[in-house]
């Protein structure tokens, strides 16, 4: 799964820290989910939406692999 | 009740189990384990019947090795959840795999080593206690810094 969540977070001026905090995981947690060494859950992922005020789909991507 | 409501009931109990301590936890268990580890290595040099006080010595281990393995991290999340469950279910693992092979591989080195003293042996309870929490522990350090 690819992701632009740095892309999103750079958008609204966030560091990892602040977006961590927002939806209350760790900011290693962020960095995984970035570098696409971790798959955020449902939950997770719709916290995130909330954040970016954009859908699912706008951030998280599919490739070939999944 | 019928079963769909037992089924929902037990689900809820389930949800609500956290068998888990606070950060707090991890801290003394890691000064407890240190500290009892140290006096068990050093029985080793003392003479004389001190099997009860090492029995104790040893359960104090793995109670402290638990403490630690399941004390909560700084900020607990579903990331680290995930890695725990891996570190448990890679714990488990090798220890059975542990449990079955390793007695063979120490009768075939004291085979050839020393024939004369050869005995199969099975492992006790501390031993296999010891190795799954040294595990799991261990696996969950390494996973959560490179995570």
């Amino acid at each position: 799964m690819k992701n632009c969540l740095k892309v999103e977070r750079a958008i609204l001026n966030l560091t990892q820290d602040d977006l961590a905090n927002r939806i209350g995981v760790s900011r290693q947690t962020i960095n995984s989910i970035e570098k696409g060494r971790y798959v955020p859950s449902t939950v997770l992922a719709l916290k995130l939406s909330m954040v970016f005020e954009k859908p699912v789909n706008d951030f998280l991507i599919l490739d070939d692999s999944d | 009740m019928d079963i769909e409501q037992l089924y929902e009931a037990e689900k809820r109990r389930m949800d609500k189990m956290h068998l888990q301590l606070p950060n707090i936890y991890k801290k003394v268990g890691i000064v407890v384990f240190t500290v009892s580890m140290l006096i068990l290595l050093s029985t080793k040099f003392i003479d004389g019947e001190i099997d009860t006080f090492k029995m104790v010595l040893r359960q104090i281990v793995i109670a402290s090795m638990l403490v630690i393995a399941i004390s909560k991290e700084k900020i607990e999340d579903e990331m680290i959840m995930k890695i725990r469950h891996r570190a448990f279910t890679i714990a488990f693992i090798w220890t059975v795999i542990y449990v079955l092979v390793q007695p063979y591989i120490n009768y075939g080195v004291a085979l050839i080593v020393r024939p004369e003293r050869a005995v199969y042996e099975e492992f006790g309870s501390f031993i296999i206690m010891w190795f799954m929490l040294a595990i799991y522990l261990l696996y969950f350090h390494v996973m959560k810094r490179i995570a």
